[in-house]
């Protein structure tokens, strides 16, 4: 398991990131595939994942749809062009701060200092 | 895939209303979450009622709590909260100067109300998180600056039907703003343990030095007559501090553009009618004579010093026809003024600009003035 605290500013970019690649997705599904991918060291509760939903709706970077299954309500989030520039955006700038965090872990810089 | 049928939808749906979660935004979501968990335990071999029990956790009333605090916090809500209250206090005390020239009335009133309850929302807020550090002192400074300022704008606007008394009404505002000053320099340290902000710190210093400046006008009373001066530099600072917060962005900005509001509202509430003009300080006392034979107990002197603002003084009954008011101090000289004695407390805007109201016109232009007015009854609204 990875601590909280290290991927916490990266869930955002994550979702936003799974949802150009999976075109719609509701909140459990989300969930699932994070942890499947991370083979299980990511984890996300109800309550982390659900509130960033919410707001990366009112910012207008994805927008949802509901279904009727049964007698529950589905929410799908879908992801807009503003949202898809932020995604681009924000991938980058976590690629560049993984590979300087590689540079300072991997070439000794930090180890040995 | 196992899909659970509408009874058992209709189950976890009761057990999640249990709690209560009626107002809460993620009700949809939270039942088809619990309901995909609960179909996933049981495609594993789970039976409906132990994947029920196995789900329970994620909608106890705790883990609600959680979700509502991080859905809070992800929103900031609180800052939204705090916004709206300073915003709409500027936009109140604004409206207070615009339609009534620096005098009090119930626009102004609001404003004062705004503050002084983001002030007691502070206080409850220092006291409610357990994680702040030097919790202690900051409840008990934010709560005496609640304390200090409430009573000191209810002192200042419910007299004398909105009229101005100069007693112990600044020096309780002005001792507000010391303390919920020093708070706020408390409540930075707390926020930022190791890493100084400097520029907020640099802000909250200001605040607690241009308290203690504005405290000094009481404490020596020979500095009143740099009160214009110091009145303009709080003004300054204030306007430029609120610039700087407006942009940066920074925890606890909020609590110090309170701070900031709040002591412009002092500095704007005490200096018309405070900083008349520099000079001596002069004692005056207003003596009124009754024409006629009156059974009223006091009387009420309404002054306007024009731009320096206006005041209500009370009269009281020293014999048959004559009343008295006690003795006023000012600092300056060669003011005019206009009056009108009325046996009613009424607005003093009210009066001062009813043009049915005769009002006639004195000039203070020496020390120690005892100034003889005539009341007439005809004069009444």
């Amino acid at each position: 398991m990875i601590a909280k605290e290290l991927f916490k500013g990266t869930i955002r970019t994550i979702v936003l990131q799974l949802l150009a690649k999976h075109h719609k997705m509701y909140g459990y599904e989300i969930m699932q595939t994070i942890e499947k991918k991370s083979d299980g060291k990511i984890k996300l509760t109800f309550g982390s994942l659900y509130p960033i939903l919410h707001k990366l709706e009112s910012e207008g970077l994805i927008y949802s749809e509901t279904e009727n299954i049964g007698k529950r309500v589905r929410k799908y989030y879908i992801l807009t062009q503003k949202g898809v520039k932020e995604k681009d955006s924000k991938v980058l700038e976590i690629k560049e701060f993984i590979n300087t965090l590689n540079q300072l872990l991997d070439s000794g810089g930090l180890i040995h200092a | 895939m196992h899909n659970l049928n509408d009874s058992q939808i209709d189950i976890i749906s009761k057990k999640i209303n249990e709690q209560c979660l009626k107002s809460f935004a993620f009700s949809d979501e939270l039942l088809d979450h619990v309901c995909c968990r609960v179909e996933q335990l049981m495609e594993n071999g789970s039976s409906f009622e132990s994947a029920l029990k196995q789900t329970s956790h994620l909608y106890q009333g705790n883990e609600i709590k959680k979700i509502k605090k991080n859905f809070k916090i992800i929103f900031n809500y609180s800052g939204y909260i705090n916004s709206f209250f300073i915003y709409a206090s500027l936009l109140f005390y604004l409206g207070s100067w615009i339609f009534h020239w620096g005098q009090t009335d119930w626009i102004g009133l609001v404003a004062y109300i705004l503050i002084s309850v983001l002030l007691f929302r502070y206080t409850l807020l220092f006291y409610s998180d357990n994680n702040l550090k030097f919790k202690k002192p900051l409840v008990i400074l934010s709560t005496i600056g609640f304390i200090l300022f409430f009573v000191g704008y209810l002192k200042r606007f419910l007299w004398l039907n909105y009229g101005f008394i100069g007693q112990n009404v600044m020096p309780l505002m002005l001792f507000s703003w010391l303390t919920i000053s020093i708070a706020g320099l408390i409540y930075l340290k707390a926020l930022f343990p190791e890493k100084r902000n400097r520029l907020l710190y640099l802000i909250g210093i200001m605040q607690v030095v241009l308290a203690c400046l504005s405290l000094s006008t009481f404490i020596f009373p020979s500095t009143m007559h740099y009160i214009p001066i110091y009145a303009t530099l709080i003004i300054f600072i204030n306007i430029l501090s609120f610039l700087i917060l407006f942009v940066i962005k920074a925890k606890g900005k909020s609590f110090l553009k309170l701070i900031i509001v709040s002591s412009s509202f002092m500095v704007f509430l005490y200096t018309p009618n405070k900083a008349i003009t520099s000079g001596n300080n002069y004692k005056v006392q207003f003596e009124v004579e009754a024409k006629e034979d009156v059974q009223y107990s006091k009387l009420y002197l309404y002054l306007n010093y024009y731009k320096y603002g206006k005041e209500t003084l009370v009269l009281y009954k020293k014999t048959d026809s004559l009343y008295s008011s006690g003795v006023i101090k000012f600092s300056g000289g060669n003011l005019t003024m206009s009056y009108t004695v009325l046996k009613d407390s009424l607005n003093l805007y009210d009066v001062l600009h009813n043009s049915k109201i005769e009002k006639k016109e004195l000039k203070l232009n020496q020390a120690d003035t005892l100034f003889s007015l005539t009341y007439n009854s005809n004069f009444n609204p």
